[in-house]
């Protein structure tokens, strides 16, 4: 009898360890919680989505993140081998429950949470990868149990995966599919005169049909969430009338949470949500529906102000060495017969074209791909600005005479015109293009950022004109002999012309080599001088070549140090940019040239100075426009303008666009521009904006800031 | 002259009825009068307390919350003693319905405290739930203090971590702690709103 009892108490002894070791599923009265993960058997270096599911019986429900009035959220805490990286919990979109004056978050029925974990890189293979959970819930029905479980999962780790049985597989992707979805519309907050808010969310299909839409605040305090939430939803407009909570919002602060949008014959779909919070006045300023007027203007309108602007470029800062070169090169082909001269005309025009037509193009298929570029967006990326760089030394190197270009390697120095085939003439007009770009001339900004919101074809037909326009002065000039003989006669003085013009091609560099330090920080100077002596030295080696005709090896060398120089500032550029990510504040210094204090820009900022009444000057700008250079240099820093402002209590706010910036680019989007300069004055007390023109001056600054009082 | 002043009574009237239906309970605001039953059965009244600080805690003896602070911990307790030492008023409300979870007569809502070794001025049993409902109270525990001018200065969470576990309270900031020494002080509730959590009030319907 004895032996017997002590048997069954050795037994049971033997027994409890078994039962207090956590297995992958655990239940309670109310809840069946199980760990499931994507893979039964996993490789080293993994990354795993893995999920805590809970089954709820009927009428019971678990929290959501924020879990509303009442109740509590459920939490994981993991305990992993070390190395082992679990991510922060997903949380598929939630419900409501309303019970009289409570209401509250979260899940009914069914819900996984979802999570990534990483498995290290030096998990050794056959070691078993020991997970072990303790889940906290609280489940309600009307009254609360908070519960507790403990889930383990034991996996074993081999060279190759083995992927989870169908039935989990299907349970992950359906929970993912639960997930929000970031918002693909735009969403815009302000207060309302109730006190409460006021979200629009545009750009719904215009026949979308809903039957319900929440927000669902990611915290409490944000939002009265026992109030309703009044929506209608009007031309794709949807507007949610929103309750403030116990802690209101402030101006600039943001909300962020779920928007579940119920679609007519379609379940409920979460997005992702996150606006912040405009000042009262800014209506205007946030157009939810009506287009602004640039984007009414029409295709004609559009095609003549692009070939107007394309025009203008010609007499930009950033063109003129390279159309100082085409004229030097017109001069060379005036003994040439006039038919010969309107080819190269044509061959000049035919690369400005093409080319523009080339960044359209690119610019459709990014716009296809979803990102949004706007104009001057090459030169927001560092390599294209070192190579830009690289370019312009090359050519200015040219003019200098360090070394001719020949269609050949080991070509022996011939006269400048004799050289200029064709092909000369037409990769002239592909750099004039590729150098134009950042500025965007007056006129040429309205057609570009109306051709940014039209069908592919009229965006293209917009570059054509844009292209004719700039090609425009040296076509005529070539088909026009007349023109010519006022010209002077060419003779040995075009050498020293020709040498004289590589200056402002160096200035162009040295401008270049500046934006590349606005993009990657100071340090990029050194190494961009080393590339730029590397090249000098390369090219004067094919110099040297050139005049001693034959040899073959040396000319090669040449070209090979070129490549090896170019290569080693690619890497340099790689290795820069690779440390900008983990530092974000670097990719943000942007063009701090000196001038007048400013403030940077933001909506937010704007909205609250606008709502204080204080009238406020925006300036939209990048490093790599010389335009806005020019009109921060020659207007807004000159001290009568800096007093006028000082006078009239104007805040000066600066948007630069130097590096890629969705926000300020949306902003721009906002006036019907797809590039910078973009200059606004916001009169105190005024709802709208004054646009003020391309080209600055003192007087009209002063002008714009007196008038409006 | 009559049409005049019926216009007036009916002007009257009207922001009476908007006056009353305002009268939420809002911080910086006079905190919404009210008269109930105490557990003894005599009538309680907030305003004849105007020169005390007051606190209003809601509360239901089942809620797994509110045995956090009671049975597991003694932490309201605690506080209830210090701050009628002190001269606060603190008075408990149970405003679950009759027939659902935490409501209970008034003998056996004086026995659970002395159980309890809570020692609140009143409990006061808001079956309805009219007090619960005029001041939006939505969890137990959900707290308010009112000062000696009769305005509401705190509203909330007894702390700041929502959890059902005892071993939390010591790491948590005990916000209608942080509140009492403030109006004792003299000075201004620093966080005067913040998140009540726990279960839901039991009202009725």
């Amino acid at each position: 009898m004895w032996l017997r009892l002590f048997l069954g108490l050795l037994l049971n002894l033997c027994a409890l360890p078994a039962i207090a070791e956590a297995q992958a599923s655990a239940a309670t009265d109310q809840v069946q919680a199980r760990l499931l993960v994507d893979h039964q058997v996993v490789s080293p270096g993994q990354r795993l989505r893995i999920a805590v599911q809970q089954k709820i019986i009927p009428h019971w429900h678990t929290y959501w993140q924020n879990p509303g009035d009442s109740g509590e959220a459920t939490q994981i805490r993991w305990q992993l081998p070390s190395g082992v990286e679990i991510s922060a919990i997903e949380w598929p979109a939630p419900q409501r429950f309303v019970l009289g004056p409570v209401t509250n978050y979260g899940y009914s029925d069914e819900v996984s949470l979802l999570q990534w974990l990483s498995v290290p890189a030096d998990w050794p293979l056959g070691q078993p990868l020991q997970l072990q959970a303790t889940v906290d819930w609280l489940v309600c029905e009307e009254e609360c149990i908070p519960q507790s479980v403990q889930l383990a999962l034991r996996l074993p780790v081999a060279a190759s995966p083995v992927s989870a049985s169908a039935a989990d597989l299907q349970v992950l992707s359906t929970s993912e599919a639960r997930l929000p979805q970031p918002l693909p519309f735009n969403g815009q907050l302000q207060p309302d005169p109730t006190g409460g808010y006021q979200l629009a969310v545009s750009g719904l299909p215009a026949d979308v049909s809903l039957t319900d839409s929440y927000f669902f605040p990611s915290r409490w305090g944000l939002l009265a969430q026992s109030q309703p939430q009044r929506w209608q939803l009007q031309h794709g407009v949807l507007s949610l009338q929103l309750p403030a909570g116990e802690t209101p919002l402030q101006t600039g602060a943001v909300l962020d949470g779920v928007l579940l949008l119920s679609e007519a014959g379609a379940g409920p779909r979460g997005y992702q949500l996150s606006v912040t919070m405009a000042a009262a006045s800014s209506g205007e300023l946030l157009p939810v529906a009506a287009p602004s007027a640039d984007t009414n203007m029409s295709t004609t309108l559009a095609l003549l102000l692009a070939f107007a602007g394309g025009f203008l470029l010609n007499l930009m800062p950033c063109v003129f060495p390279v159309l100082s070169m085409k004229a030097l090169a017109l001069l060379a082909h005036s003994q040439q017969p006039l038919g010969e001269q309107r080819r190269h005309g044509w061959a000049y025009t035919a690369g400005i074209v093409l080319s523009l037509l080339g960044f359209a193009l690119l610019l459709l298929g990014f716009k296809a791909a979803g990102t949004e570029l706007g104009w001057g967006f090459q030169f927001q990326s560092p390599l294209f600005v070192l190579l830009m760089t690289c370019l312009l030394f090359a050519v200015a190197l040219n003019l200098s005479g360090v070394y001719e270009i020949t269609g050949r390697l080991n070509g022996a120095g011939q006269a400048l015109a004799a050289q200029q085939g064709y092909r000369g003439s037409f990769f002239t007009g592909v750099l004039a293009t590729v150098v134009a770009t950042p500025c965007t001339a007056p006129l040429m900004a309205a057609a570009l950022g109306f051709a940014m919101t039209q069908p592919p074809l009229t965006l293209l037909l917009v570059f054509v004109c844009l292209g004719l326009g700039l090609a425009s002065p040296v076509l005529v000039l070539s088909y026009w002999p007349a023109l010519q003989r006022r010209l002077p006669k060419p003779g040995p003085w075009m050498l020293v012309f020709r040498q004289m013009l590589a200056f402002p091609m160096y200035g162009a560099a040295i401008w270049l080599g500046w934006v590349l330090a606005q993009l990657q920080g100071a340090d990029s100077w050194s190494w961009l001088l080393m590339v730029l002596l590397l090249q000098s030295f390369a090219l004067w080696w094919l110099g040297q070549s050139q005049q001693r005709a034959g040899t073959f090896w040396q000319p090669l060398t040449a070209l090979v140090l070129l490549v090896l120089g170019l290569i080693w500032g690619v890497l340099q550029l790689k290795s820069v940019a690779s440390e900008q990510t983990t530092d974000p504040l670097v990719s943000k210094k942007g063009a701090q040239h000196a001038g007048p204090a400013f403030e940077p820009y933001s909506d937010a900022r704007l909205a609250e100075l606008r709502a204080a009444g204080t009238p406020v000057f925006v300036n939209f700008t990048a490093a790599w426009c010389l335009s806005c250079l020019v009109n921060e240099k020659v207007a807004l820093s000159t001290t009568q303008v800096q007093k006028a402002f000082s006078e009239r209590g104007v805040v000066y706010l600066k948007a630069d666009w130097t590096a890629r910036d969705e926000h300020i680019r949306q902003t721009l989007a906002r006036y019907g521009r797809s590039g910078v300069p973009l200059y606004l004055f916001f009169p105190a007390g005024q709802r709208d904006a004054v646009e003020l023109p391309q080209i600055l001056t003192p007087d009209l600054l002063v002008r714009t800031v007196s008038v409006v009082d | 002259m009559l049409h005049r002043m019926w216009k007036l009574a009916a002007v009257s009237l009207l922001s009476l009825a908007a006056a009353s239906s305002q009268a939420a309970a809002v911080i910086g605001q006079p905190a919404p009068d009210f008269s109930v039953s105490n557990a003894n059965g005599n009538p309680v009244t907030l305003s004849s307390f105007k020169g005390k600080t007051v606190v209003l805690e809601w509360t239901n003896h089942l809620c797994p919350y509110v045995q956090k602070h009671y049975d597991k911990s003694g932490n309201i307790p605690a506080l209830q003693q210090a701050a009628t030492a002190d001269g606060v008023v603190w008075l408990q409300l149970i405003s679950s319905a009759p027939g659902k979870q935490g409501h209970v007569d008034g003998a056996t809502a004086l026995q659970l405290n002395r159980d309890r070794k809570a020692v609140p001025t009143e409990v006061l049993l808001d079956e309805s739930g009219q007090v619960g409902k005029l001041y939006d109270a939505q969890t137990t525990p959900h707290l308010f203090l009112v000062n000696a001018d009769g305005v509401l200065v705190y509203k909330g969470g007894i702390d700041s971590i929502k959890s059902s576990k005892a071993e939390d309270i010591a790491k948590a900031q005990p916000y209608l702690k942080d509140a009492l020494a403030a109006v004792k002080a003299g000075q201004q509730v620093v966080n005067a709103a913040t998140a009540p959590y726990g279960c839901s009030i039991k009202y009725a319907g």
